[in-house]
């Protein structure tokens, strides 16, 4: 498919699952100018859940800490969908489990510099 | 002692004693303290003073008793010891003194004497064997003392293990386990228990040994003392039988093979925390060494429990203090991403920089403002009309009435303060700008309620009076803020009414905190 080079995710789903509601509208605008047709920001975990299972992605961007709890389980889901995903994280490495870790992370607050990079590389993959 | 014990055996051996001597000799032997009697060479008796019929609790036959003027005989081990096999029928036997044995001598009322006898045989000029001469000494005093030396010790030693480990515990339950050992050892009984104070103020057993579980939820929360009370003194009960108790607690006792027991008070700062008990299957008569070890062992416990009990306390602190900093350090870095997403927001929607710095300017206010709300409540949490009172105050008119405000006091944990103080924000600087608060004619009233449970936030933005509004064109931060993210958080309605008699916004979110327990993998 040809792509604008403006637009590095032109027209693929991407699910943004972030309950810091200003981090999210960032996230947003950054995905909607590359491009992105972006679902969320979802701000909990059993909705993150509901959309995953209902809903197909291309992309996700998921923030480790959802409300005092770990992410992990909605990343597992949307593997197990082979979606790929980036974390988004004020958290070291080692809170990840070993089976997650080969994920890029964006440490926060994001630089939207390496956000588009890492997309870059994501979505090529 | 046996020194002189043998100058009087060798006094006997003398050859050139006379008779007439052996008659004052014998006198003699009669008024000393020593046991003492002879026999003649087939060890029949000849001889007993007063001391050995003392000793002996009975007057031996002369000449048909034989060997002993006792009535019985055991080894120290308890086994019988017949009379021809006694010390004396060997030196007679053998030809030779006997030394370095110890006898239990039985009197005929029962009672036990350790003796160390000194059985010796006596030979005439030529050698001939014409008897023997015995020393009984009675060593039931050194006896008693090496039981009692080697009694301090394995306390001392049951003492010094228990400080040791007391020392090296690193939780309540290292000091219960420990002074029950310590117990056990010290005061030599095979059942015990400790059993503290609950927050409650009910004493609960946290160590035993020995007891059922029945006995032990019979007898859980009755103690003869109350939580912190002072002066208390421990309780010897030396026979359940013959104690003043209610007879339903003498059978839940007796029911556990139990007669005796002790009630120890375990005390920390002066006040009663708990307390150690032992038991007895037989009665038990407490002496004053076991009470005063008692006390000892009981004020150890005090003392480590206490010293545990602040370690605890520290270590609590401690957890308490990384948590709030993992907290703080999460906080920041929140509120960074958070400015940064308002700075960006501002200088790349705002339609000059001079006006993007003061939007921007005006919200990093705002988010103070709900900071320091929050601060001041220790993030417990803002109150909703004090957060709308200081966004509103700037355009409120002197007498007040524009700004009319309606609703029950709302305490907003800080996630949601965060959000409704930028959306409110966001609300009045528009209305300030474009809406009913940019004229003198223009009003705005604000209604909430809360309904539930779950409890729901209902609030009512309603401008009037202000400019006919007309639909933006494009939606700015404000409406991207309040239409997506305020939504999408409060996990609810925001719905912004463009009406031209004054823009209407209706909040409707959830105010408790939903559980994401629903989320497996």
């Amino acid at each position: 498919m040809q792509r604008d080079p403006g637009q590095p995710l032109g027209h693929k789903r991407v699910l943004v699952v972030e309950d810091e509601f200003l981090l999210g509208l960032s996230l947003l605008e950054d995905l909607a100018e590359a491009g992105a047709d972006v679902v969320g920001p979802v701000s909990t975990l059993d909705e993150a859940l509901e959309v995953v299972m209902s809903d197909a992605f291309d992309l996700a961007l998921l923030d480790i800490n959802i409300r005092g709890e770990m992410s992990f389980p909605i990343a597992d889901a949307l593997l197990a969908r082979n979606v790929p995903l980036i974390f988004l994280t004020g958290y070291d490495a080692d809170v990840i489990p070993e089976r997650l870790r080969r994920w890029p992370r964006i440490g926060k607050p994001y630089d939207p510099r390496e956000l588009a990079s890492t997309l870059a590389v994501v979505s090529r993959a | 002692m046996i020194k002189a014990v043998e100058a009087l055996v060798a006094g006997f051996s003398e050859p050139d004693v006379t008779t007439a001597a052996q008659g004052s000799f014998r006198e003699l032997l009669e008024a000393l303290p020593a046991a003492v009697y002879t026999t003649d060479a087939e060890g029949m008796i000849t001889f007993c003073n007063r001391a050995a019929i003392d000793m002996a609790g009975r007057t031996p036959i002369i000449g048909r008793d034989q060997w002993c003027v006792t009535f019985r005989l055991h080894d120290p081990s308890g086994t019988p010891l017949p009379h021809e096999q006694c010390p004396m029928a060997i030196a007679l036997r053998e030809r030779r003194p006997v030394r370095d044995v110890e006898i239990m001598v039985e009197r005929p009322d029962g009672q036990l004497v350790p003796v160390m006898p000194f059985p010796t045989p006596l030979f005439d000029r030529a050698g001939a064997m014409v008897g023997a001469v015995n020393v009984l000494v009675d060593i039931s005093k050194l006896k008693s003392a090496e039981r009692a030396a080697a009694r301090r010790a394995d306390e001392q030693a049951a003492l010094y293990r228990f400080t040791d480990r007391l020392y090296r515990a690193t939780s309540m339950q290292d000091a219960v386990d420990a002074a029950l050992d310590a117990i056990a050892g010290a005061l030599s009984v095979k059942r015990a228990s400790i059993l503290l104070f609950d927050d409650a103020g009910i004493v609960r057993f946290v160590g035993w040994h020995g007891l059922s579980e029945g006995y032990r939820a019979a007898v859980e929360g009755h103690c003869p003392w109350k939580p912190g009370e002072r002066d208390a003194l421990p309780i010897f009960i030396a026979d359940i039988d013959l104690a003043e108790e209610p007879e339903r607690i003498k059978r839940i006792v007796r029911d556990e093979g139990l007669r005796s027991l002790a009630f120890v008070p375990v005390t920390a700062s002066g006040g009663v925390i708990g307390k150690f008990m032992t038991y007895y299957e037989t009665a038990h008569f407490f002496s004053d060494d076991e009470r005063a070890l008692a006390v000892t062992l009981a004020r150890q416990l005090g003392f480590a429990l206490e010293r545990q009990r602040i370690e605890n306390h520290r270590r609590r602190a401690e957890a308490q203090r990384d948590l709030l900093v993992a907290e703080l350090s999460h906080r920041v870095k929140n509120t960074l991403a958070t400015v940064i997403s308002i700075a960006r927001q501002s200088f790349a929607k705002g339609p000059s920089p001079e006006q993007a710095l003061k939007s921007f300017d005006g919200r990093m206010r705002a988010l103070a403002h709900t900071h320091s709300s929050l601060a001041e409540s220790n993030w417990d949490g803002a109150s909703l009309r004090r957060m709308l009172t200081d966004e509103l105050a700037p355009y409120r008119a002197a007498d007040g009435s524009n700004v009319e405000m309606n609703g029950p006091d709302v305490r907003l944990d800080p996630r949601r303060a965060v959000v409704l103080g930028m959306a409110f924000h966001e609300l009045a600087t528009n209305a300030a700008k474009y809406g009913a608060l940019s004229s003198k004619d223009g009003s705005l009233s604000v209604q909430w309620s809360v309904q539930g449970p779950p409890r729901r936030l209902h609030l009512d933005w309603v401008e009037r009076g202000g400019p006919p509004v007309r639909r933006p064109e494009r939606s700015g931060f404000g409406r991207l803020l309040l239409e997506r993210a305020l939504k999408a958080d409060l996990r609810g309605q925001v719905d912004l009414t463009f009406a031209p008699e004054g823009l209407r916004c209706s909040i409707v979110g959830g105010l408790d905190n939903v559980s994401s327990n629903r989320v497996r993998n």
